[in-house]
């Protein structure tokens, strides 16, 4: 125990950890050309190892491209972290208050790296689109997608189902509760090309032809206009936004023996269907009908934004902006409440635990696009911060008098 | 035709008897959430504006009005297409379609670029995408035209921004079908009419 306490709490283990902190964010910055910052982001900070490798696109040289280095990942150097500074504390530190400044310090760094954990794990992201004189009360994202099942039968309120992409991705067979259905997705294309796949000259997507379920099983799309997808590589630009596509057979389950189901089919649904209301793909079950679709994933809220005015102002006689705004009322159902708010840059609206952003804009400027964040540990790193400022303020001060004392006595 | 599935009963039963959990009364009156391991369920209050598509209604409402030359034959619209046409004649065969989708549709670069993987063309830079194009005026608004050549399908597009969302006018087929239809093609956008009630 002595050993591991030792060990753990030595000054070498701190900058061997901080040095192997600067090679992974050196090659993390490296990949993110190659992968975007949010894949570089969960594979290098949200992960206890990680391997570089040399990019194949960049070269041609097979021997550069065998180079390889593990690396510690972002959670494991950061416990370690927080390890070697609690067994130094129990170790090397004692309470007392001429140590109050460096004890701020090391409480405000503790507490930097436990909201990391915090945002890592528990903050969410998405974009709330609105066109001027519309009001929405969802945002989206892109990285995500999830197959949804509307029953829109009842004349007060749709019913959702919402199955994630990682749920879909394992390709399991999943009741939709208080329905006879289940789905099970026999293919997920997290980025495809869809084509039309009764043109001869176009190749058919080898697992529609290989393939475990025969083809008389497709319906809606892929039936009526031929769809097919053909999944191609993911597109990390942070900008680009990936055709997902998916192949879902829909299974009844028998009312006389309840243990079994039958096919009703295969459906194509896509992430680029969604937005074209033309493209209905329903399932009829029990007198109730049911869109089927592939979208991003949506995050309600129990408000909604109207966006009264966008603007965009710029220098005068320049198109450099120097102003994005948006006038906004908040329609809150919860609390029967409607309250006006202008959101800018670096002036966001706080509502309800949600962080609304001016991210950007479209649609010659009447689309207004907000970044929507939930971080329940979003004041965390200001109080730490804080904390070590005032660590650091206290130390230097302490240190400043000590040397006054000392020189007066000298004198 | 009733059939055990792969997993056999013992799974099935097993997932029977997962009952869904509701979580909350989520949110009063708006939406009531309920959720298992895999599916999240909830409710949308219809009285809630945001939760009707009014794009959706416009769309659907749109009407439009076009003269075909004597050798287009006019077939049944379907549920995707707003009107398609079928020409057939020595030189090859081609369809004409139009779609309509909401919003930009993922822009004319990414448009325009799917358009020549349809047709086997190689794939450009972005930036040259720009030289493919050039404005027309279809239905009284600023569009663009298209001409993509390919080694046997070609195709001709226009695509035209109206009023938050893009019209897609296209002809494909074979090569010499495309070319020799090309004059035709472009009279036929350049009379293209949709209603237009936004002015």
């Amino acid at each position: 125990m002595q050993i591991l306490l030792k060990i753990f709490s030595s000054l070498k283990l701190t900058v061997l950890l901080l040095s192997a902190s600067l090679l992974l964010i050196f090659f993390g910055t490296l990949d993110q050309v190659e992968y975007g910052i949010w894949e570089t982001q969960k594979k290098y900070f949200e992960s206890f190892f990680v391997v570089w490798s040399f990019p194949n696109n960049s070269s041609n040289n097979t021997l550069l491209s065998l180079i390889k280095i593990p690396l510690p990942g972002g959670y494991l150097l950061g416990g370690l972290l927080l390890i070697n500074l609690f067994a130094a504390h129990i170790t090397r530190f004692k309470l007392s208050w001429k140590k109050l400044g460096l004890f701020s310090i090391h409480l405000g760094l503790i507490l930097l790296l436990i909201s990391e954990l915090i945002t890592d794990l528990v903050s969410e992201e998405s974009q709330m689109t609105i066109d001027e004189g519309q009001a929405q009360n969802y945002s989206e994202t892109v990285l995500e997608n999830e197959l949804v099942l509307i029953e829109k039968s009842n004349p007060d309120y749709d019913v959702v189902h919402s199955i994630s992409e990682d749920v879909l991705k394992q390709r399991k067979l999943i009741p939709i509760p208080n329905t006879r259905l289940y789905v099970k997705a026999l293919e997920y294309f997290p980025n495809s090309n869809i084509i039309i796949s009764k043109n001869k000259d176009i190749p058919k997507p080898n697992f529609v032809t290989e393939n475990i379920f025969n083809l008389q099983k497709l319906n809606g799309v892929a039936k009526n206009e031929s769809y097919a997808a053909i999944p191609k590589p993911y597109d990390y630009a942070v900008d680009s936004i990936n055709t997902a596509t998916c192949y879902i057979e829909v299974f009844l389950q028998s009312k006389e023996f309840p243990y079994e189901v039958d096919s009703l089919g295969v459906w194509l649904v896509s992430n680029v269907f969604y937005t074209r209301p033309d493209i209905k793909q329903v399932i009829s079950v029990d007198n109730k009908e049911y869109d089927l679709e592939l979208r991003f994933k949506r995050t309600y809220y129990p408000f909604e934004i109207t966006l009264n005015d966008f603007k965009h102002d710029k220098y005068p006689g320049t198109e450099i902006p120097h102003n994005f705004s948006s006038a906004i009322t908040i329609n809150d159902f919860e609390n029967n409440t409607k309250q006006n708010s202008l959101i800018y840059m670096n002036h966001p609206l706080r509502y309800k635990g949600y962080t609304f952003y001016q991210a950007s804009f479209a649609n010659n400027d009447l689309t207004s696009i907000f970044q929507v964040v939930k971080n329940p540990g979003w004041a965390l790193p200001y109080i730490s911060v804080l904390l070590m400022g005032l660590g650091m303020t206290l130390q230097f001060s302490m240190h400043f008098l000590k040397y006054l004392k000392k020189r007066k006595i000298n004198e | 035709m009733l059939r055990s599935f792969y997993h056999g009963p013992s799974l099935i039963k097993n997932i029977f008897s997962k009952k869904c959990s509701c979580l909350s009364l989520f949110f009063s009156f708006f939406f009531i959430g309920c959720s298992d391991q895999n599916v999240t369920t909830y409710k949308l209050d219809k009285n809630i504006s945001s939760n009707i598509s009014d794009t959706e209604h416009n769309l659907n409402e749109s009407k439009i009005q076009y003269s075909i030359p004597e050798n287009w034959l006019e077939l049944e619209p379907t549920s995707i297409r707003k009107a398609n046409f079928a020409i057939s004649n020595d030189e090859g065969s081609a369809e004409v379609t139009i779609i309509v989708f909401p919003g930009d549709a993922g822009g004319l670069t990414e448009n325009v670029k799917r358009w020549r993987s349809q047709i086997n063309l190689p794939s450009i830079r972005d930036s040259e995408i720009g030289n493919l194009l050039e404005p027309i005026i279809i239905s009284n608004h600023e569009g663009y035209f298209t001409k993509l050549i390919g080694e046997d399908d070609s195709i001709l597009g226009g695509i035209l921004p109206f009023h938050g969302s893009t019209w897609f006018i296209k002809i494909q087929g074979t090569t010499s079908c495309v070319i020799n239809e090309t004059n035709r093609f472009k009279y036929f956008l350049e009379n293209f009419q949709i209603e237009d009630n936004f002015h």
